[in-house]
């Protein structure tokens, strides 16, 4: 090769490369999404927080036009995925699950020494919602939440609960229990919330904090949202029982990394909730045991906040216990 | 019962799922090629696997890495009555007969019943496990923190009290496993404990590459200091036993069944007891004890009947109490919560398909490894032609590559090095090492029962004299260790105390 040619290659293929980045560039700005989308799911396969994702993504694929493909990075309860997800581009092309509060947990403990905040993202929807009820065995003299409250405010430190893990939701609310009734409970940490209900089941602990799969044989005493749950309407909350601060809901729901054109946002989060507003993808959600409950556009960004401020003081609570 | 028998029945179809036939096809081969191997034990074989069976999912790679360990139980036989050599550490009792039958011309009677006696052994072994699984594990809901705590407690001294040899080195060896436990983040609260910043060491130290090297690494440059095995010296003829060799070998393997099963309930105790104590008690009632030693069918045929139903009974405490009693266990063990799946009360309560499945596989294993050993004995008998040496590099190939696998961090690969020379070492100055791997496998289930007890007594220590069963079971541990002190004082003679590493 001489080296006109060479030349001329090379000024030939620096202009198709250019050609090409303003091309994708100019499409992305006009017609995003226009290549498949990345989904990370910060836990492994098969799980809950999985399984939400993968009926969504199938979802989507049709309503956006590309395909979705999920990938699973697990590790230090999400907090691999989640980092991995604030360092992707801002492009849209990469979007990501996340679980509340484990998201606010990980943030807001010291030693975890994230490498995200909650401005790390943009928050495209809340998707499912698990709350946390507590429970006691059907022969046990407490029938409301009252009676439970009074009973660990005079038994101060004898009351056994277990959580799945430390700073779950179940610890939280725990947490927040303490605060309530102005008393100490003995919390044991387990392996996941099946190892914690069998605790609770053998007798071992006193009262179950836990999610209404795990209800069938209890006599549950108070359901943690702010309102009563339509799927359970039976249950009183904690807030109509007179204890409004004992409110604890895991949910989970979808973010990109901060910084995302505004039309690439708007057309995630208009795309999303079209999407999970309908009956198909809901009926399909309850049939794996998921109860949809969406939070659309700019409200899930201040739930999303409002749950993490309402997080900060029980993790301090409980790393100041360590 | 009914509930049971269906669990079974779905189990064995589970395992003959194309898939999982074919990992227990591939398992039953690589197991009979480790066993006719000497120096390779399967704890090594099943370590070095374990990297490559990441992505099949629990049941076939349980399949796969348990076919393995009943695999050189059949493998070991040949080399046993071929060459002399045991290919396994519970093979050395076939040696006594099988091989003085193989030099009088009975070679292939001796493998026939050889292979006979195994089937049976591993089927009704099987048979009986499946019986008491259940009602075993249906304990699982009394068992909580504090009881679990006692068990590993029970664990470990028998382990510990099991190996023959020094018990101070194996009390010793014990806690420097649990102390390798402490590595990384702890368990309930994430702080990183002994790590030194360095974050390769925040998920602990890795099992598999400790696994590795210890067994692995370790038993390769032992085997570098062997001379290599003789020639085999007999020709194979027919692999039936002649009749009335038969109907003394029947008797036999029912007996050695029975107290191969037996010994084996017992964690932590080595294949090689029960297969030594089947054969004497063979040689006591046997009306020409004079022809022990010399060629007797119904010492190969009680022996192996007694190694395989020891390998069948071992599981029993492995997947009802999560107690690995041995090295080969350990690493099985190791499979089980790789795949996310803890062996233990709940393992059946929660994990019902995986488990019957994996016990469904046992039967089939079985019926794989007779046709392996039965009409294809003569294949095998080729591998004794391979030069060791081209052997040993491809098997530490293997390690560092399979180590490598793991996280893809040089770390480990020097972790599975550093094991493998503590090892040798270990090894030369006879101390040994499976209560090492058993008490880190155990330490981090230790401690964080330890932990959930003290936390749900609200600190009382005396929680584990209030509760019953952990009362009973600490009681047992003590008892154990009082019984094994005395033994070390006054050492028993009839039971050898050889401690192989391969010691399945």
């Amino acid at each position: 090769m001489n080296n006109f040619t060479r030349k001329v290659g090379a000024v030939s293929v620096v202009s198709i490369l250019g050609l090409a980045a303003m091309a994708s560039t100019a499409l992305a700005q006009s017609s995003y999404p226009d290549r498949a989308i990345r989904m990370i799911v910060p836990f492994s396969a098969g799980g809950g927080t999985d399984l939400g994702a993968r009926l969504l993504a199938d979802d989507l694929e049709e309503a956006l036009g590309v395909s979705i493909t999920v990938e699973n990075v697990p590790g230090a309860g999400s907090q691999l995925g989640l980092t991995e997800l604030a360092n992707a581009e801002p492009d849209g092309y990469t979007i990501g699950a996340l679980n509340q509060p484990a998201f606010d947990t990980i943030i807001l403990s010291p030693e975890r020494q994230a490498a995200f905040n909650v401005d790390s993202f943009d928050y495209i929807i809340g998707h499912v919602a698990e709350p946390l009820v507590i429970a006691v065995m059907p022969d046990s003299p407490y029938n409301s939440l009252a009676d439970l409250v009074a009973d660990a405010r005079a038994r101060s430190g004898e009351l056994r609960v277990a959580t799945s893990g430390l700073l779950t939701p179940e610890h939280l609310a725990q947490l927040q229990l303490e605060q309530v009734a102005d008393t100490r409970l003995r919390i044991a940490h387990f392996n996941g919330a099946a190892e914690s209900m069998t605790q609770f089941r053998g007798g071992r602990t006193d009262i179950a904090f836990t999610t209404p799969s795990f209800l069938e044989g209890l006599k549950p005493l108070a359901i943690l949202t702010t309102e009563r749950l339509a799927a359970l309407p039976d249950i009183p909350t904690a807030v109509e029982q007179g204890f409004p601060e004992l409110v604890m809901v895991s949910t989970r729901g979808f973010a990109a990394p901060a910084g995302l054109p505004d039309d690439v946002l708007d057309r995630l989060r208009e795309a999303f909730s079209e999407v999970a507003n309908t009956p198909e993808h809901q009926e399909r959600a309850a049939a794996s045991g998921l109860t949809v409950d969406v939070v659309a556009g700019d409200e899930y960004d201040a739930y999303v906040r409002q749950i993490h401020e309402a997080a900060r003081p029980l993790v301090e609570l409980s790393t100041q216990r360590q | 019962m009914d509930s049971a028998f269906s669990f079974w029945m779905a189990g064995i179809a589970e395992a003959m799922q194309p898939t999982n036939l074919l990992f227990a096809i591939i398992g039953c081969t690589i197991g009979t090629l480790v066993g006719v191997l000497p120096g390779l034990g399967p704890a090594a074989a099943m370590a070095i696997l374990i990297p490559f069976t990441y992505d099949l999912g629990p049941v076939p790679a349980i399949v796969m890495l348990s076919s393995i360990y009943f695999g050189t139980q059949y493998g070991g036989t040949i080399t046993s009555v071929l060459v002399n050599v045991p290919g396994e550490s519970t093979s050395v009792v076939t040696c006594l007969d099988g091989h003085p039958m193989a030099k009088s011309g009975r070679a292939g009677a001796a493998l026939g019943i050889a292979a006979i006696g195994s089937l049976f052994a591993g089927i009704a072994g099987t048979l009986i496990l499946m019986v008491l699984a259940l009602p075993l594990s249906s304990l699982a809901l009394r068992f909580g923190p504090v009881e679990t705590f006692a068990l590993l407690i029970v664990g470990l001294t028998l382990v510990m009290s099991f190996r023959g040899g020094s018990l101070i080195a194996a009390m010793a060896m014990t806690i420097v496993g649990l102390m390798l436990a402490l590595i990384g983040l702890d368990p309930v609260q994430g702080a990183p404990r002994y790590t030194f910043g360095n974050s390769s060491l925040f998920d602990g130290v890795e099992l598999v590459a400790v696994i590795m090297g210890l067994f692995g690494v370790a038993e390769l440059l032992l085997s570098l200091e062997e001379r290599q095995a003789k020639p085999i010296t007999s020709e194979l003829t027919s692999l039936f036993p002649r009749k009335e060799e038969r109907k003394d070998a029947a008797a036999a393997i029912v007996r050695g069944t029975g107290v191969g099963f037996a010994l084996g309930l017992i964690p932590g105790m080595a294949g090689i007891v029960p297969t030594f104590m089947a054969y004497a008690l063979e040689r006591r009632l046997s009306r020409h004890p004079e022809r022990f030693g010399k060629g007797a069918i119904e010492g190969v045929a009680t022996a192996e009947a007694a190694n395989n139903a020891h390998a069948q009974a071992s599981m029993v405490p492995l997947l009802t109490l999560g107690i690995p009693g041995t090295a080969t266990l350990a690493v099985l063990m190791g499979a089980f919560m790789i795949n996310g799946i803890t062996p233990g009360p709940f393992l059946f309560m929660d994990h019902p398909e995986t488990v019957w499945a994996v016990i469904g596989s046992f039967i089939v294993g079985n019926v794989v490894l007779f046709v392996l050993n039965f009409p294809l004995v003569r294949i095998w008998v080729q591998v004794l032609r391979i030069p060791p040496n081209y052997l040993r590099v491809a098997i530490l190939v293997f390690c560092m590559l399979g180590t490598y696998t793991l996280r893809q961090n040089i770390f480990d690969v020097m972790i599975m090095i550093a094991f493998g020379v503590l090892g040798y070492v270990f090894k030369k100055v006879n101390w040994p090492t499976v209560p090492l791997v058993i008490a880190l496998i155990l330490g981090p289930m230790l401690e964080r029962s330890l932990r959930q007890s003290l936390e749900l007594s609200d600190g009382a220590f005396s929680v584990f004299l209030t509760t019953p069963i952990a009362a009973g079971l600490l009681a047992f541990s003590g008892v154990i260790l009082i019984v094994s002190i005395v033994a070390t004082a006054r050492p028993a003679k009839n039971i050898p105390t050889t401690q192989p590493s391969s010691n399945p």
